[in-house]
């Protein structure tokens, strides 16, 4: 199939055009750096941030660069012309807005540490128009921390993370009862975000649940885990958990800052060629 | 003629120490099949090899060879020029084990494409005049459950997520070129703080809008939609953009829709020190082109 040759048209949809058209040359052009702050505590639409180009002439984007302090976010990228080219048109509500924007740009934007910056291939090209702007709309995670509490015991760590992100998940405790009685069976019971799990005894009163044990009817029973939810560490798991005291969640903060996230377009510009 | 993305897989539960020999994959019988490239599961990364013959009967090689370079996984080997087996064929596999120990489900997938006459199938293209525009369909897949009772996988017994539907619904054509697929959930202050989302074993099963499917059994999503090996935890630096690749791309017209199932057993997750299983929400995402007609 032949490329489509450019052809200017205030109504078209971009053109497909590998090859530089007739009286045209293309010149490299790097846009950017740009940078955008986005609200750090999660779940915040963020919309219409705009990166305009230069106004002499069309930039044809190729490719895009994500780096810096870039956390998991979804995304929408709409060309000059509104045409979304990540993502697709929101539908006008909170949300058609989500549900038109795509985790990432292409790859796993896993990071907040600032190393791992990542391209993504725009193809075909798209044209912007002179002095257009690129728009970006954005909803991040929150990069705040969860509450939690460790207990561990000869090497192995149960460990109960908040279900509530932030401040909010401090306060909530967590009990391993010894029933100190006979052929106890396992349960967890919930008061408020205080879960009390009485662990299982056999005939002799010995306790016999095991960290798996433990973690699991946490993770099963929807009461508890809409309060907080059980990690493990540090295996085997099937040897027996010890009762603990209450202990409390602890150590969730709030986002104290905004995500920044900083992008290149990498690209060029179309320029007629001198009579 | 016709090109249609075609992947076969072959798995063995349990491959015994020292190997099995002259294991064949069955092709279906519908049409040629152009081999392109070759990965594995649970094979390479145990420094163990394969071999297999060619249409005309002979080895491919002389030594058992792997889809691994100094140890580190590749995005398979590539088979250039192509292979063609003819319909109802059956491609005889070699697979090495000198572990000294039974490896479980070493999985080795045959990628390429399959052949047909033209009108044979109802294949949509390109139109005469059109314009293109990148394009980006996600379909979420939320809250996969960590295991079940399905037996599609063969191995293992999965939770089974049927009939997820890609419908185009936009105003133009789509050409699907890669494929990306990430678990993720997001974490609110005040709200809801998500579990880890994390998973090793999940498949997916592509099928078009006849659900004719475009594997012979469900392929692992790492395989299928991307990235080198199963790091799909959160903190692993080294992931970069590697998008699973169709060749040839699958063209959809805007009123079509793409279906595919999605497989998953991570209940040994924990005892592999990969981390406590959740359900997980995974994003698939379909990469490629939209196409516009243009009067």
């Amino acid at each position: 199939m032949m490329p489509v040759k450019f052809a200017p048209n205030p109504l078209f949809k971009p053109q497909w055009a590998y090859s530089t058209p007739d009286g045209f040359h293309d010149e490299m052009f790097i846009l950017g750096t740009f940078t955008f702050s986005l609200p750090g505590s999660g779940g915040v639409v963020t919309q219409d941030l705009p990166v305009q180009c230069d106004d002499d002439v069309p930039y044809y984007i190729r490719g895009i660069m994500f780096g810096g302090n870039a956390a998991n976010f979804f995304i929408r990228i709409r060309d000059t012309y509104n045409n979304p080219i990540v993502g697709a048109q929101p539908a006008g509500n909170i949300a058609g807005v989500l549900s038109t924007l795509v985790l990432g740009v292409g790859c796993w934007c896993s990071q907040t540490d600032g190393d791992n910056a990542f391209g993504f291939p725009i193809e075909p090209e798209v044209e912007c128009s002179p002095g257009g702007s690129v728009l970006f709309d954005f909803l991040g995670t929150s990069n705040g921390t969860a509450a939690s509490v460790a207990l561990t015991s000869g090497g192995t760590t149960l460990t109960l993370t908040a279900a509530l992100m932030g401040a909010a998940g401090n306060g909530a405790t967590i009990t391993l009862v010894n029933p100190a009685a006979p052929n106890v069976p396992l349960s967890v019971a919930v008061v408020g975000r205080n879960v009390t799990v009485t662990l299982a005894t056999d005939g002799a009163s010995a306790l016999t649940s095991t960290w798996l044990d433990v973690a699991n009817i946490i993770n099963d029973t929807p009461a508890a885990f809409a309060v907080m939810f059980a990690t493990l560490s540090g295996p085997p798991f099937t040897t027996v958990i010890p009762a603990h005291g209450l202990a409390t969640l602890a150590g969730g903060l709030n986002s104290s800052e905004p995500i920044t996230i900083q992008g290149t377009f990498i690209g060029v510009k179309r320029r007629p060629n001198c009579v | 003629m016709i090109q249609r993305h075609q992947d076969y897989q072959l798995s063995i539960p349990s491959l015994p120490a020292g190997g099995l020999f002259d294991v064949p994959l069955q092709l279906d019988s519908d049409a040629p099949f152009a081999l392109r490239r070759i990965k594995t599961r649970n094979l390479g990364s145990l420094g163990q090899g394969f071999r297999f013959r060619t249409p005309k009967d002979r080895y491919q090689s002389t030594t058992y060879v792997t889809d691994y370079t100094d140890g580190q996984p590749t995005t398979g080997k590539l088979i250039y020029p192509q292979m063609i087996y003819p319909p109802n064929a059956s491609i005889i596999v070699d697979i090495e084990n000198n572990t000294g120990e039974t490896i479980t489900n070493a999985r080795v997938l045959f990628r390429g494409s399959k052949y047909y006459q033209d009108g044979s199938l109802p294949i949509a293209s390109y139109p005469p005049k059109l314009s293109t525009l990148p394009g980006t369909l996600q379909v979420p897949v939320l809250q996969i459950p960590v295991t079940g009772s399905s037996h599609a996988v063969p191995g293992l017994n999965t939770a089974a997520v049927l009939n997820n539907i890609l419908n185009i619904g936009t105003d133009a054509d789509f050409a699907i070129r890669y494929l990306a697929a990430d678990p993720f959930a997001i974490a609110i202050d005040g709200g809801v703080n998500p579990p880890p989302q994390v998973f090793n074993e999940m498949y997916v099963l592509l099928r078009d809008e006849s659900k004719k499917g475009y594997s012979n059994e469900p392929i692992h999503v790492d395989d299928l939609f991307g990235q080198l090996a199963p790091a799909t935890t959160a903190n692993n630096e080294s992931n970069r953009f590697l998008p699973g690749v169709l060749t040839p791309e699958i063209y959809l017209q805007r009123t079509q829709a793409l279906y595919f199932d999605v497989f998953r057993d991570d209940s040994a997750m924990l005892a592999l020190g990969l981390g406590m299983p959740f359900p997980v929400d995974v994003y698939f995402r379909f990469q490629g082109a939209k196409v516009f007609l243009r009067d």
